[in-house]
């Protein structure tokens, strides 16, 4: 069986404290899901860092007790969402530092607050079978 | 004592929840609290610092204060062994920016040793690797 052989969408949804001490828990799933859908080396690798970026940085600014985050394969794509609460006032801010490593390991990426939501999101497209 | 964190984990499918982690099984360094594990060498004369694990958010600032620390208490320079450093984010980059900064303004070099691909890789998309005296 091909290892992308998906149909409709394969769905991985973590909920996990917010907390620093957990990323590496997002990072381990983000690594397993990308495995199975047939990344390389360092497709892999630059998913790991860009859900470890977005997720610290909702995780600096969640008030929330959980950060909810869903893996999809869809479309021929891999997206991953993270949702926290926050205060209503709260602004999600990447640094440049951040936003540097972002820009280079994901094409699409972002953080935004909706009310007393925020959301991250990164997405990359799921390698073809001649890869 | 609040309760105990609760990590749930599903797949194509409603949220479960597995209890009991992390703990045992989980590979937490004690001294750390984290998967980072920071130890000292002597190496022909020189003192090293050997970082293995991930730097990340969560373990950098132990990282920045043990350089700090180090960098006080030595009258050499600071060198870290980063071959064991398997992951590491921006996080990681501000702690070493950090501690380099620091020890400049005691006349002092942090030296990066055979840093990890992983390290090699951000500095290189963060444009810092001329920033560093790096070490093979």
């Amino acid at each position: 069986m091909p290892q992308n052989d998906l149909t409709g969408a394969d769905t991985v949804t973590i909920c996990m404290p917010v907390s620093l001490e957990y990323v590496r828990i997002l990072r381990l799933t983000t690594s397993g899901m990308a495995t199975r859908l047939g990344f390389d080396v360092e497709g892999i690798d630059d998913l790991r860092i860009a859900v470890d970026e977005l997720a610290s940085a909702v995780i600096g600014a969640a008030t929330g007790p959980t950060l909810e985050i869903t893996l999809c394969a869809r479309d021929g794509e891999l997206r991953i969402d993270g949702r926290a609460g926050v205060a209503a006032d709260c602004v999600v801010a990447l640094d440049d530092l951040s936003n540097r490593i972002l820009k280079a390991v994901s094409d699409d990426f972002g953080v935004e607050v909706a009310g007393t939501t925020a959301r991250f999101w990164c997405a990359r497209p799921i390698p073809g079978p001649d890869r | 004592m609040g309760p105990a964190p609760r990590v749930g984990v599903c797949a194509a499918g409603p949220p479960g929840t597995v209890e009991g982690l992390p703990g045992e099984g989980w590979g937490m360094d004690e001294r750390a609290g984290s998967e980072l594990v920071i130890t000292t060498e002597h190496d022909d004369g020189t003192l090293v610092l050997v970082v293995c694990g991930d730097l990340d958010a969560y373990s950098a600032p132990l990282l920045d204060d043990r350089a700090q620390q180090f960098g006080r208490h030595t009258g050499t320079n600071v060198v870290l062994d980063l071959s064991g450093a398997s992951f590491v984010d921006s996080s990681g980059l501000r702690a070493l920016l950090s501690a380099h900064q620091q020890l400049d303004a005691l006349g002092k070099t942090l030296v990066l040793r055979d840093p990890s691909d992983a390290l090699v890789r951000l500095l290189e998309i963060a444009g810092l690797r001329g920033h560093f005296t790096v070490a093979p």
